[in-house]
């Protein structure tokens, strides 16, 4: 049974929802957590279990952040590759990227952890 | 064949499918592992180019730093301790080649008159426009920096004295000769200036600056708008 998740943003630490309901995975505020691999372990657990368990219906990663330590590019890859993954396997998964329009770094790495990948996606500019 | 022929061929037979259905499955397992090794790969060297394009960034943002922690924003001279920086490079030995530089000091006369008359942008303009004739005045290798609110401090490395007394009075003379331009109209500006020499070698600063400024001091009681050298 696939859970809810929902931790509030800190200072070095992004808002997290993970909704059982909608299969959206959010992510908002800035990601350098001291113990990052440790933070994202869970979620991208929920993840694969999201896409195993989810039938037919769209996983959604939505991702609101300014700020990304290393290992939270590393967690966002691998979370990356495990949708580009299922889309490959047939499962509609979908990838939204929202970016302060300011922020040229964002804007550009989130071209570039995209730009090899298959799946639908979207980066949002506001 | 025996009976006990038969069903061994028979067990061997089931072991063989199995073999092959194990074999089929490990390939897929492995196919698998291949793939997530791959895709480990390439994150690897994405994220090593990320890193290198920061540090690339950082050494530029440290450059763009260090110069503007020894620029005046104003004028775009160099400030005081950009100018404290090349006094000690000359020092060191490494501004000239023979052993020795001029420091002229110039002071704007009666600045503040100007200020409290025609206010801090009038001000301001008037020490934006000197810093121009400063540089234009000086040669390329020589250094400006706004030493002061109103002073200035020129270091002109490989010059003899004449040479740089020629420079500093040809600088004052233009500024006497053609009014600046501010905001508020047409401002008549003179200058006053003290010059000494700087040695390679020397305990510090200090000294040859005193200099200077003893001769500036002594350009100012005599009437301003001039040019003084230093008694060494």
């Amino acid at each position: 049974m696939l859970e809810r998740i929902y931790i509030e943003a800190t200072r070095s630490s992004p808002l997290v929802e993970c909704d059982p309901a909608t299969l959206v995975l959010r992510f908002a505020g800035e990601s350098y957590p001291e113990n990052t691999f440790q933070f994202y372990r869970p979620l991208i657990a929920w993840l694969d279990r999201a896409l195993a368990e989810g039938a037919g219906q769209t996983v959604t990663l939505d991702v609101a952040l300014s700020y990304l330590n290393t290992g939270s590019i590393k967690s966002m890859m691998d979370m990356l590759d495990r949708l580009d993954e299922a889309h490959q396997d047939g499962r509609p998964v979908m990838v939204l990227w929202r970016c302060d329009a300011e922020n040229e770094r964002i804007v550009e790495l989130a071209q570039e952890l995209l730009e090899d990948l298959s799946l639908p996606h979207e980066i949002r500019t506001e | 064949m025996s009976e006990r022929d038969e069903s061994t061929e028979t067990r061997i037979a089931a072991l063989v499918e199995k073999a092959t259905a194990i074999d089929a499955e490990l390939a897929r397992e492995v196919d698998w592992l291949v793939g997530r090794y791959r895709r480990a790969e390439r994150n690897l060297d994405k994220i090593s180019r990320m890193s290198d394009r920061m540090q690339a960034r950082i050494l530029e943002l440290n450059d763009k730093l260090r110069a503007a922690s020894l620029t005046d924003p104003l004028t775009g001279l160099l400030n005081r301790r950009g100018a404290l920086d090349a006094l000690a490079t000359c020092i060191r030995g490494d501004l000239s080649t023979d052993g020795a530089c001029m420091l002229a000091l110039i002071d704007i006369d009666h600045f503040k008159t100007v200020n409290d008359t025609l206010g801090h942008d009038a001000g301001d303009q008037v020490l934006a426009d000197f810093a121009v004739r400063l540089k234009a005045a000086l040669r390329a290798q020589d250094l400006a920096a706004r030493w002061g609110g109103e002073e200035f401090l020129a270091i002109l490395p490989d010059c003899p004295p004449d040479e740089a007394r020629g420079l500093v009075e040809g600088l004052l003379e233009g500024l006497r000769n053609q009014p600046v331009l501010t905001q508020t109209g047409l401002l008549k500006v003179t200058a006053s200036s003290g010059i000494a020499q700087i040695v390679v070698g020397e305990a510090g600063h200090e000294a040859a600056l005193a200099r200077a400024d003893k001769a500036l001091y002594a350009a100012k009681r005599s009437g301003r708008d001039r040019c003084v050298m230093a008694q060494d």
